[in-house]
């Protein structure tokens, strides 16, 4: 969440942060790639309230029958919330339901690691961070 | 880290309470709290606390309405700590008798996790989530190191 164009504002909070150029609304990008019996899911971006219903459906679409392990890469997420991590946990919940090895990987700076590790998401599914 | 209490900052915000603007918002709080000589662990929790206050009036204040009603964010600083006021105008309903469904209550717990200080309110008038986070100390689930002993506070001087 590195911010280059917003500025405080004033004591009046005249520095109308709503006229910047950022898009309208949370972002994501969702790619599988498929290595044999594995599968790789990378999200970038980030997720909130406003996305996570699609960046589930995103990350289920690229889960087949008959995988046999699934890693999710959030190492380029910028940001999660509660929403997104409720994605994390239920992931991990049908993961093992299936048998199916499942990892998440985090970068070590930032909200993302902070919040799986807040939120405890390791319970759920394994949480790695990227070296 | 004391603040430098010559540079207290004061913001208001309203925006409707939809999901789209709560990007919207936790990018004008980064920006904020860029400003100030916070360490970045510190900001991030601020604004991750700031996304499920706002995420919890976005998704279950206005809920009964056509349109969505407004979501104040007021933030200040004084010499030592960092406050932030989520406030909404909906009406407050209980939770629904356990057990829960799946996503609700996380937000809240994540808050409490991160944050020295949440107080939240509700009546009728709506919700109103109050943050305080000093920044000379690190967040709550970060602060008990089993050789540090209890946490000492000031009786009453830091929880509000």
């Amino acid at each position: 969440m590195d911010e280059g164009p917003l500025r405080p504002a004033g004591g009046d909070g005249s520095s109308a942060p709503w006229s910047t150029p950022h898009p309208a609304a949370a972002q994501t990008a969702v790619t599988v790639e498929r290595r044999s019996d594995a599968v790789l899911i990378a999200v970038t971006g980030e997720i909130d309230l406003a996305n996570s219903d699609i960046v589930e459906q995103e990350i289920a679409e690229g889960l087949e029958v008959g995988v046999g392990a699934v890693t999710v890469d959030l190492t380029g997420l910028g940001y999660i919330d509660s929403a997104g991590l409720w994605i994390l946990f239920r992931l991990g919940a049908s993961l093992t339901a299936a048998g199916i090895t499942g990892e998440v990987v985090v970068a070590a700076d930032g909200a993302v690691r902070r919040m799986a590790e807040t939120a405890g998401v390791s319970a759920a599914i394994a949480v790695r961070t990227a070296t | 880290m004391p603040l430098r209490s010559d540079r207290a900052e004061y913001v208001h915000l309203t925006m409707p309470a939809n999901p789209e603007n709560l990007y919207r918002l936790r990018h004008a709080m980064a920006g904020y709290l860029g400003a100030l000589p916070l360490e970045p662990d510190r900001r991030d929790e601020i604004v991750l606390a700031v996304g499920e206050a706002a995420a919890n009036a976005v998704e279950h204040a206005y809920t009964d309405e056509p349109e969505p009603g407004p979501l104040e964010v007021t933030f200040w600083t004084d010499s030592d700590a960092i406050w932030v006021e989520v406030r909404d105008h909906g009406r407050w309903r209980e939770p629904p008798p356990a057990p829960r469904a799946p996503g609700q209550g996380l937000g809240i717990v994540l808050m409490r996790r991160l944050i020295d200080c949440v107080l939240i309110q509700h009546d009728h008038r709506g919700t109103n989530v109050l943050l305080r986070h000093p920044v000379d100390r690190p967040a709550p689930d970060r602060a008990q190191e089993p050789s540090a002993g209890p946490r000492r506070r000031t009786a009453g001087a830091h929880r509000v």
